[in-house]
């Protein structure tokens, strides 16, 4: 089944039919939600959150872009979340984007443990970079650069036009490249994004 | 703002490298920037270091999955569910009540049982014991009407000649020694022909049926009155003509009626089943109390 099928199976109230679209989906829905939020349980959270909204709430899907429709459903998980970690602050928004948990594969195979080390500390500091972002531009960042949303696509999944996504992202990109230069000497041996 | 004033003053492009990567600008604009950059060597080093961010978060691994985020399909609701029951607050200390009322009643019935049947044989047994060892009470101690209600110990061999003398002879005699169910079971079982009554003025201490027992066995509890002697002769002598008295006063020297017996097990059963399924469901009411 394709995935308008799979959609309209999932309209008639198939739970096996939106599970398979869950599969095509969850890597992907996940890393958005880790990128923005920078905590992998929080990303769990908000997953599991999206994916049960989506399910109760696909009847009123009108058709469209399924992908956008869902990323939206994301998006509006991963807000939720922030503001209400604003409201409690039991781990400041500083303190994850300083410090992301853990969250990278083993070394490959072909991976020297000096580079493994040094994979884990650009990783580390790009989603420190990306935490220090607000939240529309990271988001627009993350859509973008991450997952390789188009424009038009990020537009329809904020709610927003496409001019205001190129400014989002133009700025985003800016403070990021500007954050990872200040912390270039934990970059590969000061080869990349040096000045 | 400052900052942004200078670089459109001094022509910088700034603002579309973002776009000028993703070729997200019109062939125009493209042709601007391509221009500017050429001209512009900080554009360019700006230009250069946003790719360089660009590929290093198009580089990024994708995080591992924590687990599948499928959705697992509703349980149907069963008819009845157990669960509702121990929602409410009292439900628990009604159990409990329900609980040790049903084990009380429990008790009393078994015990009520246990001791009608250790009451019932020893009540019974002396007599019975006398009659088989061929004692019978002398004339002193018992008066003639309850010795010519003894049974004898054995039919003789020559029951049959006997059978013609009954009416004049031991009352208890003829219907007895005929070996036929229907002459037998009307002497034995007419209430005051049974050595219950002479059991009764023999033993020292009679011990009383508990009161579940006492309604079903009249006759075997207390010393019969007087009264009800003579017209057990009555009957007795008048012969088969007798009307038959009702075959549950047959299990008198048990203590019990034949047909109280299996409705008073099922008493038993019934209430244990009932004691033990409420025991489970209090301990269960428990159980979820505490999860709550």
């Amino acid at each position: 089944m394709d995935e308008n099928e799979l959609v309209a199976a999932s309209q008639g109230g198939s739970v096996a039919a939106f599970n398979q679209l869950v599969v095509a989906y969850q890597e992907a829905v996940y890393n958005v939600a880790y990128r923005v939020l920078g905590d992998r349980e929080a990303a769990a959270d908000a997953t599991q959150e999206a994916f049960l909204s989506a399910y109760q709430s696909i009847k009123g899907f009108r058709g469209g872009s399924f992908r956008a429709w869902l990323f939206r459903i994301v998006t509006n998980a991963c807000y939720d979340l922030l503001r209400t970690r604003k409201r409690r602050p039991a781990v400041s928004l500083e303190e994850v984007a300083s410090n992301p948990s853990e969250a990278w594969s083993a070394p490959g195979e072909m991976e020297s443990p000096d580079d493994y080390v040094l994979r884990r500390e650009l990783n580390r500091e790009i989603q420190a970079g990306l935490g220090r972002l607000p939240p529309e531009q990271r988001l627009a960042v993350v859509l973008c650069d991450v997952q390789g949303f188009s424009y038009q696509e990020i537009a329809l999944i904020t709610r927003s036009s496409v001019g205001t996504v190129k400014s989002r992202l133009s700025r985003g990109r800016e403070h990021l490249r500007d954050y990872l230069l200040s912390h270039r000497e934990l970059l590969s041996s000061g080869k990349r994004l040096t000045r | 703002m400052g900052r942004i004033i200078g670089e459109v003053r001094q022509g910088h492009k700034r603002d579309q490298l973002s776009a000028y990567i993703d070729n997200q600008l019109s062939p125009a604009e493209v042709e601007e920037v391509r221009r500017h950059l050429g001209q512009c060597p900080a554009c360019a080093e700006e230009l250069r270091t946003l790719r360089e961010a660009v590929m290093l978060l198009r580089e990024l691994p994708p995080v591992p999955l924590p687990g599948s985020f499928t959705l697992v399909e509703p349980a149907r609701k069963p008819l009845f569910d157990l669960r509702g029951l121990f929602r409410p607050r009292w439900a628990y200390p009604a159990l409990q009540y329900a609980t040790v009322i049903s084990g009380f009643l429990l008790v009393v019935l078994l015990s009520g049982d246990l001791s009608a049947q250790f009451a019932a044989p020893r009540a019974a047994m002396a007599p019975s014991r006398q009659a088989e060892q061929g004692f019978l009470p002398s004339s002193k101690d018992v008066p003639s009407e309850a010795r010519g209600l003894a049974v004898p110990p054995a039919p003789p061999p020559t029951l049959g000649a006997k059978e013609a003398e009954a009416p004049e002879g031991v009352p208890v005699a003829p219907p007895v020694t005929t070996g036929a169910p229907e002459p037998r079971s009307k002497v034995v079982s007419t209430p005051p022909a049974t050595p219950l009554p002479l059991a009764a003025a023999r033993a020292p201490t009679p011990i009383p049926l508990p009161s579940p027992w006492s309604a079903g066995v009249p006759a075997a509890t207390a010393t019969p009155p007087a009264s009800a002697t003579p017209p057990a002769l009555a009957r007795v002598e008048s012969g088969p003509t007798v009307a038959a008295p009702t075959p549950e006063v047959r299990a008198l020297p048990e203590g019990r009626s034949a047909l109280n017996l299996p409705l008073w097990r099922g008493m038993e059963l019934g209430l244990g089943v009932v004691f033990f399924a409420l025991l489970a469901l209090t301990f269960a009411a428990r159980g979820a109390g505490r999860k709550r």
